[in-house]
């Protein structure tokens, strides 16, 4: 008689124990979501003025380095100093999209999670070679696939205002290395993670390249 | 006695210490007398070219060709060319047996004897992966493989010059690298490969490549250089190739300070053709980099929560229903 209320008791307490695992479980897991969302999720970082297109003068740049010549090019020093990480670089203007976003200098989260980051092992905007700016596809760069080829970016900095036409889209894994190269003109890079709906991590990358047309 | 053991602790102490004073001094010595014997491999009338073969050029994809030197591609004696549609040069694309491919070729050869008769700085004796070198002339007896970053350190010196002597084939790994620092450059990066050369996916590689047979991009490469095949095929794969003239020798570079302290406006005019034509190394786009991580961790997190609580709920939905079967 014992023996069987011993047993009974046993079989009670170990159904309370998994009873209140079960319980647990849920409510860790309704802490999580609700931590991620409002605790490490920054809001949309607030929109700085955009960059006035009428002010930007459209005047074609003659594309440097296309032909061998003799005497070396001296390119104009437009930084004389280079930011330090988390610096603010400037602001970029989407003037299709009505979009208009902070850079700051590196793309760590600290950066990326106040506006969009320059990639520091890159030019800075309007220098000759390929500046390479990035963004959150969940935030500042969330509408980057509705820009269409010859669209307009302006980026403006403490060198000056720089206008790029976008040339072209391209979609590739996140792993390449293609993207991040040198370039013998003045070329903006935009990257961000794709696709832009992904529920998850994703593993492609939506890279917008632009000329710099103007500055 | 206590002397003497004071004496014996010196020596002691003093044999290792001297061993290593002489390696070091040995190893600074070493590589400086390799950086400094190196001359360049003069390319004569193959500069202009990216690419040269012998028997022809086989392009796949979109693959793009620029350069200060020249972007030109071509072969000789059989001067095929399949895919060349899907090439864009700045440079010609020579679809014909022409005199020029051919005076190309006779440079090339010659440019990869001189390379590869070079007396030899340092023995490569595994992949080349992981390792840091300063200008040389280093050899391979038979393969020379390539598997993560390679480092040429130019030690300041923008004339520093590297050759590597294949005996028989190089490889690289997909996603290689080969990175320049200190004021490496391109230009000044040579690979004589006995056979053939093959260039791993996505790789990131520096130098002008003589091949006494075949070059193969297996896809989406970039090559900051030439690839030149004296007697087989040049392989192209979606691949970026840059062919840039070295860059004027670098004045040391001058402060901020004083740079603003004379801006006149003729300061591009009258810049004597010795000054830099490039910008300093920070401010250079890297080559090969990584894409920054853009990807958002709240979604991960949010994810990772939602399927605990599921599991949660699932578990207390379960109970209580069996709770109510058994009732």
């Amino acid at each position: 008689m014992r023996l069987a209320e011993s047993v009974n008791k046993t079989r009670n307490d170990r159904r309370s124990v998994t009873a209140l695992w079960d319980a647990s479980l849920l409510v860790v897991g309704i802490a999580i979501v609700l931590w991620a969302l409002f605790g490490i999720r920054q809001p949309q970082p607030p929109q700085v003025a955009p960059i006035p297109l009428s002010q930007v003068a459209l005047t074609p740049l003659t594309q440097p380095s296309q032909t061998p010549t003799d005497t070396p090019e001296i390119q104009k020093v437009l930084y004389e100093t280079r930011p330090e990480l988390g610096d603010r670089v400037g602001t970029i203007t989407l003037p299709t999209l009505d979009l208009s976003w902070p850079i700051f200098e590196g793309t760590t989260e600290a950066q990326l999670g106040k506006g969009v980051g320059h990639f520091v092992q890159s030019v800075l905007p309007g220098e000759t070679d390929n500046a390479v700016l990035s963004g959150h596809r969940t935030s500042v760069f969330n509408r980057l696939g509705e820009l269409k080829e010859n669209d307009l970016i302006l980026v403006k900095t403490k060198a000056g205002t720089f206008t790029y036409m976008i040339e072209k889209f391209r979609i590739v894994d996140r792993t390449d290395r293609t993207v991040i190269v040198p370039r013998d003109s003045a070329v903006l890079t935009l990257t961000t993670c794709y696709p832009f709906n992904n529920i998850g991590a994703t593993s492609k990358a939506f890279i917008v390249v632009a000329n710099l047309v103007s500055n | 006695m206590a002397e003497k053991k004071k004496m014996s602790n010196t020596v002691k102490y003093s044999v290792p210490a001297i061993a290593i004073v002489a390696v070091v001094a040995l190893a600074v010595f070493t590589g400086q007398s390799s950086s400094q014997a190196v001359s360049t491999v003069l390319l004569g009338n193959s500069t202009n070219f990216a690419v040269l073969a012998g028997s022809g050029i086989t392009n796949t994809g979109a693959t793009t060709v620029s350069g200060t030197a020249g972007g030109d591609l071509g072969s000789a004696p059989t001067p095929a060319f399949t895919g060349a549609v899907g090439v864009t040069t700045t440079g010609t694309k020579y679809l014909a047996a022409e005199a020029i491919v051919v005076g190309a070729k006779a440079a090339l050869d010659t440019a990869y004897l001189d390379a590869q008769g070079r007396p030899s700085t340092s023995t490569i004796a595994a992949d080349l992966g992981g390792q840091t070198l300063v200008g040389g002339v280093y050899t391979g007896a038979s393969s020379i493989g390539l598997t993560g970053t390679l480092i040429l350190d130019g030690a300041n010196n923008a004339d520093s010059v590297w050759i590597f002597q294949a005996g028989s084939t190089l490889t690289t790994a997909s996603s290689s690298v080969v990175s320049l620092i200190n004021g490496a450059q391109a230009c000044n990066v040579f690979w004589q490969v006995g056979s053939s050369a093959t260039i791993g996916t996505g790789s990131n590689f520096v130098g002008h490549v003589f091949a006494q047979t075949a070059i193969t991009d297996n896809g989406g490469s970039t090559i900051q250089g030439q690839l030149l095949a004296r007697d087989a095929a040049v392989t192209l794969n979606n691949t970026t190739i840059v062919n840039d003239a070295c860059a004027a020798v670098v004045v040391p570079t001058t402060p901020p300070a004083t740079a603003t302290a004379t801006p006149t406006p003729t300061a591009s005019a009258t810049a004597t053709p010795t000054a830099t034509a490039t910008p300093s190394p920070e401010a250079s786009t890297t080559a090969g980099g990584e894409l920054p991580n853009t990807e958002t961790p709240w979604v991960s997190y949010a994810i990772i929560g939602a399927l605990i609580a599921l599991l949660g709920g699932v578990a207390v939905a379960t109970r209580g229903k069996r709770k109510q079967d058994a009732k």
